[in-house]
């Protein structure tokens, strides 16, 4: 939803949200209320991991089992004070969230949502058979609810209560995902490489989301267990855990008002079909399948599309400027032209029996354009990741401007200043033309993650001024027309200057292009030089790998040759042109004429 | 034998083959040189039903194959040598020969003659037979890929860069035995980035750049012609 | 002393349907790199198909009460016959609805989407059997059988020989049969298979039908000695994966001999403090993801940027 339009509906729903209560007299549908509630705080956190972060996991009722057995103990067997019991669920919570991450973390795949599934059931079966300590299934009696004064809160007391939580929850959300971290979340579930390749730790990124989710999941099962005043283990299940999943992913994962909307539905369907469970968990099967089929939005993505049909005013993007100043890359520090900016030695990398990589050393000076060519197979995008830190040599040592990067990762050379683009392009399809290049400045916006959650001046700052550099970016590479489009919308040609574009906006004192040129046509290959020519004159080094000799040899200060892993020669481009060893690796070997001895015709051909 | 009109193949948002047309008649060897990147690859899965087609025909022996699925155009005649080998690296070289001859239905001691037959073109395969083929060289595989697609009996043999990483001498002998297959009367449909190989052993030869053909013409006059310099090179500063 | 030895010939017994198990996720994830995360329903489905089967041929409703004559070995095996054919069709059923519209699709739905189809399984299931466990007497009778002084079910020693015999045969038709072989190059690599003339979709359709069949078989065999209840397969399912993790997911070998150490470590752990069995099982594979996620037998994949 568009800024305004939020400005002017949320203060309208809320206080609708905060009437309905009053007008409601029957328990039972207070009751459902409060459910909706607490449901939405859980999948308003659990749909920063798995709706933006990507990360399914199917254990989540371990983490609301934390906060609801830390409420019930804390009220009920030590006797504190019930509010700040409820604080201590969340903090209690987010921990497990840690020791939940920690593991998932190191494994891909169905191994991930296995991690996640044991780790739900060990948390259920320590409070089945942990008797002494959490009751089994007996349970723990007396759990202190919350209350103002003497009076414990009533039934429309907890409404009130959640309702307040809920709207604040939907504004810390918005507030968070809507600037720096919403994107980094999605650029770690999107494309994982590339996040990495601007700067984006995704590591700390998936850590944080598994808190996130970990705090509101706790709160949430603090609440029930202090409103029902009693908690037992019979409220944590497998099929709780794929509850949560349901209500983001049916609701529509990676918006803000999913779990609104998944909540709302889900909750309802749940207390309506109480009578019949087996009704009732049939039917999560079938919303679950259908989803996944016909709503892989969900009902957000549904309505989103209809509304934007409807209301387009209502999700208007702000618009863009048509002209720009000029794109000014600042630097802290001076480099020095000609002098190298970057020294590979003896770089050796095996997997299994093929070595792409054996014993390469180069140098790049800085200031120069640098080509890497060779046959196919010549280990050239080997080379280039070793660079850049997603493969690490096995031998080797590889000096940046000073520093030794050689077991650095991927963000961390990002930040030393070295960029990239990718073979197979690695753009964030889903996300704006603008939002990508407002990704490449991941690593130079470094406002923290309470100012953004908070909505503090700092961040709407530095995320206005983000905003400028990114369209004074998009108009240096000619795409400030299309600052808004969906990225993976755009003609190839363009989704490679958009690469680039990404790549300028993290400030890189080292560009990597692999294949730039890659499936453009004539016409776009010679633009590109002039690009390439640009950029060198903003005093960005260049390394690129190319195919097209054309290229190569108008752009080019220095080429250097691999072949079988190995560099064979190196120099200026009608130098290395003219070298026999590389016509030889190009075109094969010059052929005498075969030995005239044929083999014997076979009797039965 | 082989008849491909105005073929367009599309990766994604990538036009890989931009509409191409050759021929290949029964008995010739025809070669298709290109660079990196050029499409030959695309072309070969193309034939063989690996990759849909966006555009054009492919006619095989008069009969339109373009949209049939890849294991119905074994038993018609074709069988290719894929890019970088792709032999089954946990079983046998028996076990991947006789894989080879999977739609033929032939009986048991059928196949032993033609197994043995073909450890006679390549004897350093009869040498490794019961080993596992991910243990040997890329030689050796190459000559495998080779061996398994002729195990199939075809009428129209494709070879997908056989002279991919592998060393220059090894190189030298695969085009040997590539003659002496051609020696047996075998259509051969060779996709190489090795131009002059490919062009000393070919009839006749194409050339593919970013999707198109280029130039073509018999295999001596090809090999004589500058371009083909300049096609990877670019052209002399 | 003797109820170490009980506990290792339970564990083996155990370790058998999770084998089973585990080896159908083995086939389906080597040829398509997906699993069915609702195997467990699928487990109990060719429990309760034979229990009820068993049933009617022994003149009882669907629901009624079996006693130890009325299992026959006969009626047992066409239990089993029933369970193959149904569980067959469930296999394709499961191939079209849930797996193939996602495979290699971003976001895992795969796993989401099995896991649905499990739920509406096993609540289909609910629906026609109810709640109740379901108890189903061992064809080979109850007579505790002696061996160096520890005692074992007829029926665990027919896992164990069922589950070997299951196990050595596919490995054969595996390493042997023309279609074994097809099975395993397109395990390998579709595309180079197709090249063969091997029909690629459907052997991917006959890797489902026969991990089904796994599941399924399972089931029946563990089903004389367990309460088999509807809601017992999410359990079995899990850590029959993490049997197969521990051994190693793309490793056939891998899968049974993990299958069978899952089961004594149960089995010995379950002597020594009960309630901590499956605790251990989980926290055990949670360690073990972290420490050597390709399993013990698994090759580590190197990915190709």
């Amino acid at each position: 939803m568009s800024r305004d339009a939020h400005l002017y509906a949320f203060p309208a729903a809320a206080l609708a949200l905060l009437a309905l209560p009053f007008f409601i007299a029957n328990e039972f549908y207070l009751k459902v209320m409060f459910l909706v509630g607490v449901y939405y705080l859980a999948a308003a956190g659990f749909n920063v991991l798995v709706g933006y972060a990507g990360q399914k996991s199917l254990g989540h009722a371990g983490l609301y089992a934390a906060g609801a057995y830390t409420a019930a103990l804390l009220t009920a067997k030590l006797g504190w004070n019930p509010w700040v019991a409820f604080v201590a669920a969340g903090i209690v919570a987010g921990a497990f969230g840690i020791v939940i991450a920690l593991p998932s973390l190191r494994v891909k795949g169905p191994s991930l949502a296995m991690v996640t599934i044991g780790f739900g059931i060990v948390m259920e079966k320590i409070a089945t058979e942990w008797t002494e300590v959490f009751g089994g299934q007996a349970g723990i009696h007396s759990v202190k609810p919350l209350s103002l004064g003497t009076a414990p809160f009533a039934m429309r007391d907890w409404v009130l209560f959640v309702v307040v939580l809920g709207l604040i929850a939907h504004l810390l959300m918005r507030s968070l995902l809507s600037g720096k971290y919403g994107r980094a979340f999605l650029a770690v579930h999107t494309a994982e490489v590339a996040a990495e390749s601007v700067g984006v730790s995704v590591y700390r990124f998936k850590v944080l989301a598994f808190i996130v989710s970990a705090v509101t999941c706790g709160l949430a099962g603090a609440l029930v267990a202090q409103q029902n005043q009693y908690i037992n283990s019979d409220f944590i299940t497998f099929g709780l855990s794929i509850f949560f999943l349901l209500v983001v992913l049916f609701g529509g994962g990676g918006s803000i008002y999913g779990p609104l909307l998944g909540a709302i539905v889900l909750t309802m369907l749940d207390a309506f079909l109480a009578r019949w469970p087996h009704l009732q968990h049939f039917v999560y099967g079938a919303l679950l399948l259908f989803a996944l089929y016909a709503m892989p939005d969900g009902l957000a993505g549904a309505m989103r599309a209809l509304g934007r049909r409807l209301l387009p005013k209502l999700y208007e993007r702000p618009p863009v400027p048509t002209a720009v100043a000029e794109w000014q890359l600042q630097r802290s520090e001076q480099l020095h032209k000609e002098a190298p900016l970057l020294e590979a030695k003896g770089l050796y990398k095996a997997y299994g029996g093929v070595v792409p990589t054996n014993d390469v050393s180069i140098v790049i000076k800085t200031g120069h354009v640098h080509s890497l060519i060779g046959p196919n197979g010549a280990g050239k995008t080997t080379l280039l990741n070793i660079l850049s830190g997603i493969v690490p040599p096995d031998r080797g040592t590889i000096g940046f401007n000073g520093v030794d990067t050689t077991e650095l990762v991927s963000n961390q050379i990002c930040r030393l200043g070295i960029g990239r683009t990718f073979q197979n392009l690695k753009l964030f399809a889903d996300m704006t033309v603008l939002d990508n290049v407002l990704l490449g400045l991941h690593p130079h916006m470094d406002v923290g993650f309470w100012p953004c959650m908070l909505g503090l001046r700092s961040a709407s700052r530095q995320e206005r001024e983000a905003r400028d550099e990114a369209l004074r970016i998009l108009d240096f590479l000619g795409l400030l027309d299309r600052a808004n489009e969906i990225a993976g919308d755009l003609p190839y040609g363009v989704q490679r200057r958009l690469e680039m574009a990404r790549a300028l906006a993290t400030h890189p004192k080292l560009l990597l292009l692999d294949e730039p040129a890659a499936g453009l046509n004539p016409q776009e290959t010679h633009e590109l030089i002039g690009v390439i020519a640009r950029i060198r004159d903003k005093g960005i080094t260049v390394l690129l790998i190319e195919h097209h000799m054309d290229l190569v040899m108008a752009i080019s200060d220095h080429v250097i040759v691999l072949d079988y892993g190995a560099k064979i020669a190196e120099g200026a481009p009608a130098q290395v042109q003219a070298d026999p060893r590389v016509i030889a690796a190009y075109l094969g070997a010059e052929t005498e004429e075969p030995a005239a001895a044929p083999l014997p015709r076979p009797a039965v051909a | 034998m082989l008849k491909i009109r105005d073929l367009k193949v599309n990766y994604g948002a990538i036009d890989a083959l931009k509409g191409i047309s050759l021929e290949v008649k029964q008995g010739e060897v025809v070669t298709m040189i290109g660079g990196n990147g050029a499409g030959k690859s695309t072309l070969m899965k193309a034939i063989s039903g690996l990759e849909p087609v966006a555009g054009g025909e492919i006619l095989f022996q008069g009969a339109q194959i373009t949209r049939m699925a890849a294991h119905h155009r074994v038993p018609l005649g074709i069988a290719q040598s894929p890019e970088g080998r792709q032999v089954f690296p946990d079983q046998t070289v028996r076990d991947n020969l006789m894989l080879g001859a999977y739609h033929r239905d032939a009986k048991p001691e059928e196949l032993e003659r033609e197994i043995e037959e073909q450890f006679g073109i390549f004897p350093r395969l009869k040498e490794r037979q019961d080993q596992p083929a991910g243990t040997m060289s890329g030689g050796e595989q190459q000559m495998l890929a080779m061996a398994r697609a002729l195990m199939s009996k075809p009428k129209l043999l494709l070879l997908d860069e056989p002279s991919l990483g592998l060393a220059p001498l090894i190189v030298k002998d695969i085009f040997s035995v590539i003659r002496a297959v051609r020696g047996r009367g075998m259509t051969i449909l060779l996709v190489e980035q090795m131009a002059n190989q490919a062009l000393a052993v070919a009839d006749r030869g194409y050339v593919l750049e970013t999707g198109r053909i280029t130039l073509e013409g018999s295999g001596k006059e090809l090999l004589a012609n500058p371009k083909i310099r300049e096609a990877y090179l670019g052209k002399s500063h | 002393m003797e109820a170490i030895l009980q506990a290792v010939l339970s564990g083996l017994a155990l370790g058998g349907v999770y084998a089973l198990v585990a080896l159908g996720f083995n086939i389906t994830n080597n040829t398509t790199k997906t699993l069915n995360f609702g195997q467990g329903e699928f487990l109990v489905a060719g429990a309760f198909i034979g229990v009820t089967l068993v049933l009617v041929l022994s003149g009882k409703g669907h629901t009624g009460v079996l006693q130890p004559e009325d299992v026959t070995i006969v009626k047992y095996l066409t239990g089993l016959a029933a369970i193959l054919v149904v569980l067959s069709v469930l296999g394709v059923f499961l191939y079209y609805t849930a797996v193939r519209p996602f495979v290699g699709a971003a976001g895992l739905a795969w796993v989401m989407s099995t896991i649905g189809f499990g739920i509406i399984v096993q609540n289909t299931a609910l629906g026609i059997w109810g709640p109740a466990p379901l108890a189903i007497p061992s064809p080979l009778g109850n007579e505790v059988i002696r061996i160096a002084g520890a005692g074992v079910l007829p029926q665990e020693i027919l896992i164990f020989v069922v589950s070997i015999v299951v196990m050595v045969a596919l490995d054969l038709v595996l390493r042997k049969t023309k279609i074994g072989k097809a099975v395993r190059a397109v395990a390998h690599n579709k595309n180079a298979a197709a090249l063969m003339g091997i029909n690629v979709p459907a052997i991917v359709i006959l890797a489902f039908v026969v991990s089904s069949c796994l599941a399924g078989l399972g089931g029946l065999l563990i089903a004389p000695v367990t309460t088999a209840s509807v809601f017992m397969g999410l359990v079995l399912a899990l850590k029959a994966f993490s049997a197969a993790i521990i051994g190693g997911l793309d490793n056939p070998r891998g899968c049974i001999l993990g299958g069978f150490l899952l089961g004594l470590i149960e089995s010995l752990i379950g002597l020594w403090h009960a309630e901590l069995r499956e605790i251990s099982i989980f926290v055990l594979i949670i360690v073990v993801l972290v420490f050597k996620p390709e399993g013990l037998l698994g090759r580590k994949i190197a990915e190709k940027v």
